[in-house]
């Protein structure tokens, strides 16, 4: 059988006689607790401004956005030319679909899909056909907290840039 | 009579006298005649007999010269392009009767230099001799074939030895401006423009030159600065200093041209950069073509529309594009209204008419339905009565409004009527800030041109505009001249960056011809290409969405010509 070693907790006597003051110890353990403490305080401090501040600027919003994967044309009960309808309507849920460059460009963003294929039904914009597009698009929530955005400092707070250099 | 036959000979001599000259050797021409004559062989595939060169593509499909020119491919200045797999060495004679080695001596380290010399195949020194048997055979003096797409060109001795000539002309000092320690620009200012204007096109392009001449100072203090420097521009780009001056323009546009000599007399300058004129620009813009001086995206409402010039770059064709987009726009859907007219209601101004007569020529060439043009004299407000009359007698499918925000009541009378189905169409620029204010109950029945990138999708594109700013705020400018001056600076470092070193005024513009299609501020597209002398081809036609902060909504793709 192996012999183990337990280890047994030094006391105060074996600690004076390896020459360390009991008291001393006490003295900086409750210095470390202060320190702690402080910390603790700090930290709480720290982060309820950063909540504060979250509430207060609002730094995430939700944008909800669209990238169609492809379209079609109902015609509906007006007959429409579905070769014009389809053409109008490439523009048209091609125009829905969200240049996401718009959001991830400028900040800190997190895209998140949220459903696949979704069809949407939009009343076709011409004046001399009447119908519906049918849009196939993915739905993505976008949340955009700006971060890295030049003119926000971490916390989403506006930075005043007149005394920067332009570099 | 009496003077019948003398007037006789002296047109036939006049018309014989240049056959004559043209079969004359090299050796008997002056160096004047010369490059006349073997510009037109170079540029135009031209012999000097007026016939066309005769060439073999592929090895041995006859083709016409005029068709498959030396310019083709490379290009005006003979710098040559390389263009994917196709690569087109430079054809001066400083170059050619040089020895070609795998790096370019002074320059081995910079990583554009060294990528391009190690493209091109290491051959020796050219000769008049070896340099004929290339043109007509296709081999160089490695005895090696060149690719099939370089044609073998028919070309007699005389006049090879004229093409040769040329050839060593071509390109052969550098242009006027560029020296060996500076590189000299202006800008054209014209008097009485808005002050804020102009700094807005000013601060950015000064911004851009002394960022420039603040690299090359930074890089001789900071190793790490220099080292970037180095690499990005090589070592003569980044030693050069760049200056640029403000030649402002005073008094009637008739007296520009000798304004603009006395500056260049003073200062010449190797290219012209922006500039900005609400109204004129012709004589400048003549002055560069009569001195070959590039001018690179003045701001001008009213650009010279001549494809043939070459010396100025614009950034779009002005106002008129919108009326020839709005032309092309209709008659991707003129099927659906068949027969029915277009009413063109426009105001009697330079704007009003630019934009009728862009919409007329270009609908002309669709060959759509008749016009029915209604000019709105100067001063005088379009009448909702009145135009709902017309409406209403002439059942037009098509109704085009050219006028200011004066517009909007009658725009609206139309857009809400229940009397007539058909498009209304006006300029979204020229409602200017009114365009956001538009009633919601017209917003659905008016179509607007719009040339340039939504602005909600411009956005992105302020964090760079921002930082030629030096720290100002990008609200106190004009963002759409400041857009159009970084677009300025980003193009001259792209294609000085591509010049390697050859500062020759043909071989800037070929080098921003030959630029890849790039996202820059304010435009959806730009793009370049040899002898394109308009960057922005396009036009989007939209509408405008709901709500207290509505967006531009597009009802069309980016309609180009």
């Amino acid at each position: 059988m192996k012999n183990v070693q337990r280890r047994v907790m030094t006391s105060p006597q074996e600690l004076v006689d390896m020459g360390i003051n009991m008291r001393a110890t006490k003295q900086e353990i409750n210095c470390q607790v202060y320190l702690l403490l402080s910390l603790v305080l700090f930290v709480s401090l720290f982060f309820l401004s950063a909540t504060f501040a979250q509430a207060t600027e609002s730094p995430e919003r939700v944008v909800t956005a669209f990238l169609v994967t492809a379209y079609d044309y109902d015609p509906g009960a007006s007959g429409g030319d579905i070769e014009m309808g389809r053409s109008i309507c490439a523009t048209q849920c091609n125009a829905f679909s969200t240049d996401y460059l718009n959001y991830s460009e400028a900040g800190g963003w997190r895209i998140i899909k949220m459903a696949s294929q979704e069809q949407l039904r939009l009343e076709i914009k011409n004046p001399f056909m009447d119908g519906d597009c049918l849009c196939t698009a993915d739905r993505y929530e976008i949340r955009i907290n700006e971060l890295s955005y030049p003119d926000r400092n971490i916390l989403g707070e506006k930075i005043d840039h007149e005394f920067e250099s332009g570099q | 009579m009496k003077y019948f036959v003398p007037l006789l000979l002296v047109l036939l001599m006049a018309g014989f006298m240049p056959l004559n000259l043209f079969a004359a050797p090299v050796e008997s021409l002056t160096v004047e005649q010369v490059r006349i004559l073997g510009e037109r062989m170079y540029r135009e595939g031209v012999l000097p007999s007026g016939e066309p060169m005769q060439a073999f593509a592929a090895g041995e499909i006859p083709v016409e010269a005029t068709t498959f020119t030396c310019i083709s491919c490379h290009l005006r200045s003979g710098l040559g392009a390389i263009e994917g797999e196709v690569i087109a060495p430079p054809t001066t004679g400083r170059i050619l009767y040089e020895l070609r080695e795998p790096y370019m001596k002074g320059n081995e380290f910079v990583p554009s230099y060294h990528s391009y010399a190690v493209t091109l195949p290491a051959r020796p020194a050219y000769t008049d001799e070896t340099l004929a048997k290339m043109i007509a055979s296709g081999v160089d003096p490695n005895g090696r074939s060149t690719m099939k797409v370089m044609p073998r060109y028919q070309i007699e001795d005389d006049d090879m030895a004229i093409l040769i000539a040329y050839l060593k002309t071509l390109s052969s000092e550098f242009s006027t401006g560029a020296s060996k320690e500076f590189l000299h620009f202006a800008t054209v200012i014209v008097d009485g423009t808005d002050p804020v204007e102009i700094e807005s096109m000013v601060l950015p392009l000064q911004f851009n030159i002394d960022r420039k001449n603040s690299l090359a100072i930074a890089s001789q203090n900071n190793a790490r600065v220099a080292r970037m420097a180095y690499n990005m521009l090589g070592p003569d780009l980044l030693a050069k200093r760049f200056t640029l001056e403000r030649w402002v323009l005073k008094g009637p546009s008739s007296t520009w041209y000798s304004q603009l000599e006395n500056f260049y007399k003073k200062n010449p300058v190797f290219a012209l950069l922006g500039g900005i004129s609400h109204g004129d620009w012709e004589p400048v813009h003549r002055f560069c073509e009569d001195n070959q001086l590039p001018n690179i995206f003045p701001l001008v409402d009213y650009p010279v529309l001549d494809e043939n010039n070459w010396q100025t770059i614009y950034l779009s064709r002005g106002f008129r594009q919108e009326g020839e987009a709005a032309a092309r726009y209709l008659a991707s859907m003129s099927e659906l209204f068949k027969e029915r007219r277009v009413l063109q209601i426009s105001r009697a101004s330079r704007r009003g008419n630019a934009l009728k007569n862009g919409f007329n020529d270009s609908w002309a060439q669709k060959k759509k339905s008749a016009v029915t043009d209604i000019s709105l004299p100067v001063g005088s407000t379009l009448n909702a009565q009145q135009l709902l009359k017309i409406i209403k007698t002439q059942d037009p499918a098509v109704v085009i409004v050219w006028d200011d925000a004066s517009a909007i009541p009658a725009l609206r009378a139309v857009a809400q009527t229940t009397d007539w189905k058909g498009l209304l169409l006006t300029s979204g620029t020229w409602l200017g800030d009114d365009l956001w204010a538009l009633p919601e109950d017209m917003r659905d029945g008016l179509y607007m041109t719009w040339p340039y990138r939504l602005p909600h999708e411009n956005i992105r594109f302020d964090i760079s505009l921002k930082r030629i700013l030096s720290g100002r705020k990008l609200e106190d400018f004009n963002s759409e001249i400041i857009s159009k001056a970084y677009i300025s600076n980003e193009v001259l470092g792209k294609a000085l960056i591509d010049m390697r070193g050859e500062y020759y005024r043909d071989f800037f513009l070929d080098s921003i011809d030959m630029l890849n299609d790039t996202y820059f501020p304010l435009y959806e597209r730009l793009s370049f290409g040899q002898g394109q002398r308009y960057a922005s081809k396009g036009c989007f036609i939209v509408q405008l969405g709901k709500g207290v902060n509505p967006q531009l909504e597009r009802r069309s793709e980016w309609v180009t010509r």
